[in-house]
């Protein structure tokens, strides 16, 4: 029994090592491919571990460059958008992302927001979702000692001190648990997507028959508000709506 | 009496002026009051009387204003009716004015026995030139109606009643049986209110034919033709056609002149007159289009037409130009029809259309109009131009007819340029980060992981929240129940008074056996008295034997008890402060004593309370 489960754990491991040096490889590989202009090797190896379901800031950033360069704008914005979820304040990412939306064609305006939403839109992408989790626990923790010092702590002045203290970081908690709950909703509601052919023409419904609405072209970003068979309702920045077929957008 | 005589008197007077007035008079009078400067005019003074001969003395008034010709020259006349005789006796001069402007021919006098007789004076005008009436020239030409029975023009719609736009060819035809002398000119062009005109060609030069009209053979000449299309419903007039002809017309002979007619013409006697003639109006009743089934691509076109589109290109690569022909013809009102609208897939850049006409005017207006449009296709992939369609009204059939063409499906292909001219859609802040490049990749990659969902869908996640909450939550209850009972030390030190007192009692009775009286006593007294101490919540500094009893009492406590604790109290501090030889068997009493008084005191003050 003890030998059975001995075997296991290291079968596990050995499996993992495998599994860790595979990408290890393949993302060595793509970082060479892309260092020697091969860009579309590049996009075959970052590709294969995406697939294969991994994921990261580093992978989904060098796959956008790789799509960038192999010119492939529509894909390269795609994957520094979802490099730009798990990492919102890297400064490479925004870089090349600034670039490659520059190369789009379409130029929506979109209306200014109020400063106070702008503000908002600003906090809630402080952090990635994990990020955000990972102050929420931090901050619970925190009120935890705070209460801890609270409880246990013999003179009143420290007492004093533990209170307040605790009470502003339960105030920060509560405020970063709205936060996390509203962008974790926001991932799961609000789908976003990025045209990947280098022009579509929007139908007013989904159908082939239907007359144009529109014409968009690689890279733009849009909201994908609903889809009926393979067809999916977009809509652009500034609140025109349009169907496309889902093979000419890709989601984030 | 008075009125009577008054009125016969009256009567009288007006029978006698009466008879008198109608019996002589004298007047002047001039043949024309407005004579021209070089004009002879004659100014008669005429004396009717009943004997004509008794004038005498005829003064004439100056007449030094005009030149006296002749006169004065006398005639009169007589006549006798119903044997009354009644004469005039008339002098007249025959002036000429001097010079211009108003004079004023004064009184004439004559005498009639005895009675001066006088004119009136007379006002004479004299302007320049002459005011004699023209001699009339119609004597001897033919009259305008004869004319105009004889030449006409007649204007001529070849439907009286029309659609909308339909067309009405008018004609206009000379009738003439008379010669026309030379080039006719148009005086007046009909005017087509309502109407949109379109001139039929005619040739330059009339030819005459002969035709019957009304009985009659006359030459007939087609002067002008157009082709009308109405443009409001209702009832349209065309004004009337005028055109001046000059006509020969033979003239009358005026008498036996044969010197004239040798002289003047001598191939026939005949003039030249200018006759102004005019047609009738014409009326056109215009119906308005059916309101029932209009096809929704029709716009005005009626006739009849043919829809014909072509396209010189199927596949090309963006930026290439592909031009589209669309072809109306048939009759109708060509000029009016609009091309077709069609409506261009996204993805092409379209140029104005260019539109040629090719009309031919000849009775009904015909032709072919040829819209051109040019295309840019600027994005790659499969296009449709979809079917155009054309709509026109047909008279004859009276019923709309909609022409449709076939769609073209066109493929576009990617050309070497890529949207070349869209920079200039270009920000300021796009052109600079177009010179840009974007940044290296990421060497590190340690962050690469299988992806998972959220943290917080992670069961490890709630168990790192819950273990620490139920750990806290835990020590915080057994804090707690710590800080209650730390909070009353009286109910702590009472519930522990007996044992204190207990463990004393066996530490004292060990030092009974040692035979260390010192302390044995000392740890005796504080048993007892740690236990009052403890029991009756007396704070150790404030202890006595009189407030312990006190206390006791107040709880009801026996008065053997109290001398009981009183002999114990006393015993332990006489033998603390006197010790005596006799030790060991006093320890023996006193510890006896003591755990003696305790338990009585614990039986009966506090048993009740602790159970």
């Amino acid at each position: 029994m003890k030998s059975l489960v001995k075997i296991l754990i290291i079968s596990a491991l050995i499996a993992n090592f495998a599994l860790a040096s595979q990408v290890d490889e393949l993302m060595k590989q793509g970082n060479d491919a892309y260092k020697n202009g091969n860009y579309k090797d590049a996009v075959t190896n970052y590709e294969k571990l995406v697939h294969q379901g991994y994921e990261g800031v580093s992978l989904f950033y060098n796959l956008g460059n790789a799509y960038y360069k192999d010119g492939k704008l529509g894909y390269a914005i795609l994957n520094y958008e979802k490099a730009l979820r798990l990492s919102p304040n890297d400064d490479d990412i925004q870089h090349n992302l600034a670039i490659a939306n520059a190369k789009t064609v379409d130029k929506i305006d979109t209306l200014p927001k109020f400063f106070v939403f702008q503000i908002w839109e600003s906090l809630l992408s402080f952090f990635s979702i994990k990020g955000w989790t990972y102050l929420v626990y931090s901050l619970f923790i925190l009120i935890l000692i705070a209460a801890g010092i609270y409880f246990f702590a013999k003179g009143p002045g420290i007492q004093r001190y533990s209170f307040f203290g605790g009470l502003a970081i339960l105030f920060l908690f509560i405020m970063s648990v709205i936060i996390l709950t509203i962008n974790i909703n926001r991932d799961q509601n609000v789908k976003q997507g990025v045209i990947i052919v280098q022009s579509v023409s929007a139908k007013l419904g989904p159908d082939v028959n239907n007359n144009d609405a529109f014409v968009i072209h690689e890279g733009l970003e849009v909201r994908i508000e609903d889809r009926v068979d393979n067809w999916v309702k977009i809509r652009l920045n500034d609140g025109k709506v349009g169907w496309l077929p889902d093979d000419d957008i890709a989601q984030i | 009496m008075i009125i009577r005589l008054t009125k016969i008197f009256l009567i009288s007077v007006i029978l006698f002026f009466g008879g008198l007035s109608y019996a002589q008079s004298f007047t002047a009078s001039v043949n024309n009051a407005t004579v021209g400067l070089n004009d002879q005019f004659e100014v008669d003074f005429i004396f009717n009387g009943k004997d004509i001969n008794g004038v005498r003395n005829l003064t004439p008034p100056n007449f030094s204003n005009f030149l006296v010709l002749t006169g004065p020259n006398q005639s009169s006349s007589m006549q006798i009716i119903n044997g009354a005789v009644s004469g005039s006796l008339t002098f007249s001069y025959v002036l000429q004015p001097k010079s211009l402007g108003k004079f004023t021919i004064g009184k004439a006098y004559v005498e009639y026995n005895g009675t001066r007789y006088n004119t009136s004076p007379l006002e004479i005008t004299v302007i320049k030139g002459s005011a004699k009436p023209q001699q009339q020239q119609n004597s001897n030409s033919i009259s305008t109606k004869e004319i105009a029975d004889n030449l006409f023009i007649r204007a001529i719609v070849d439907r009286s009643r029309v659609y909308l736009g339909q067309q009405v060819t008018v004609t206009y035809k000379l009738y003439t049986r008379l010669n026309i002398a030379a080039q006719m000119s148009i005086s007046k062009l009909p005017q087509y209110q309502g109407f949109w005109s379109e001139e039929i060609e005619t040739p330059n030069n009339i030819n005459f034919t002969t035709e019957m009209y009304e009985g009659k053979q006359f030459k007939v000449g087609i002067l002008k033709k157009a082709a009308l299309f109405p443009s409001q419903t209702g009832k349209l007039t065309v004004t009337p056609f005028g055109l001046n002809v000059p006509v020969q017309i033979k003239k009358k002979k005026t008498g036996n002149n044969f010197f004239d007619d040798f002289f003047n013409d001598p191939f026939g006697s005949s003039q030249v007159y200018n006759y102004d003639a005019k047609s009738n109006s014409v009326k056109v009743d215009v119906m308005p289009l059916p309101s029932s089934n209009v096809p929704k691509s029709f716009n005005g076109a009626v006739g009849s037409f043919s829809l014909n589109t072509d396209i010189n290109k199927r596949k090309l690569k963006t930026n290439e130009s592909l031009s589209l022909k669309v072809t109306i013809s048939g009759s109708g009102n060509l000029n009016l029809v609009n091309p077709p609208e069609v409506n261009f897939p996204n993805g092409f850049e379209k140029y104005e259309p260019k539109t040629n006409a090719q009309i031919n005017r000849k009775g009904t207006i015909s032709g072919t109009k040829t819209t051109e449009y040019l295309l840019v296709p600027r994005t790659p992939g499969k296009k449709v131009i979809p079917a155009i369609e054309f709509s026109y009204f047909d008279p004859y059939k009276r019923s709309y007819v909609t022409l449709s063409s076939k769609p073209y499906s066109i493929d576009v292909e990617q050309g070497a340029n890529i949207a070349s001219d869209d920079n200039s859609s270009f920000s300021k802040e796009d052109v600079k980060l177009l010179g840009e490049d974007i940044r290296y990749i990421k060497t590190s990659f340690y962050d690469v992981e299988k992806s998972s969902s959220f943290i917080i869908y992670k069961t490890g996640f709630w168990a790192a929240v819950g273990v620490p909450l139920f750990a806290f939550v835990a020590l915080v209850g057994w804090k707690k129940r710590e800080d209650k009972l730390a909070g009353n030390v009286q109910q702590l030190k009472f519930r522990r008074a007996e044992k204190i007192a207990k463990s004393r009692l066996k530490k004292a009775k060990k030092l009974m056996e040692a035979n260390n009286h010192k302390e044995f006593y000392s740890e005796i007294s504080q048993a007892l008295f740690g236990y009052l101490e403890d029991k009756l919540h007396i704070p150790k500094s404030e202890f006595s034997f009189e407030r312990a009893s006190d206390e006791i009492k107040k709880k009801n406590g026996k008065e053997d008890l109290i001398e009981q604790l009183k002999n114990s109290i006393e015993k332990c501090e006489y033998v603390r402060f006197a010790p005596n030889a006799d030790e060991s068997s006093a320890m023996n009493g006193i510890y006896t004593d003591t755990s003696k008084v305790i338990i009585e005191i614990e039986k009966n003050i506090f048993s009740r309370k602790m159970a």
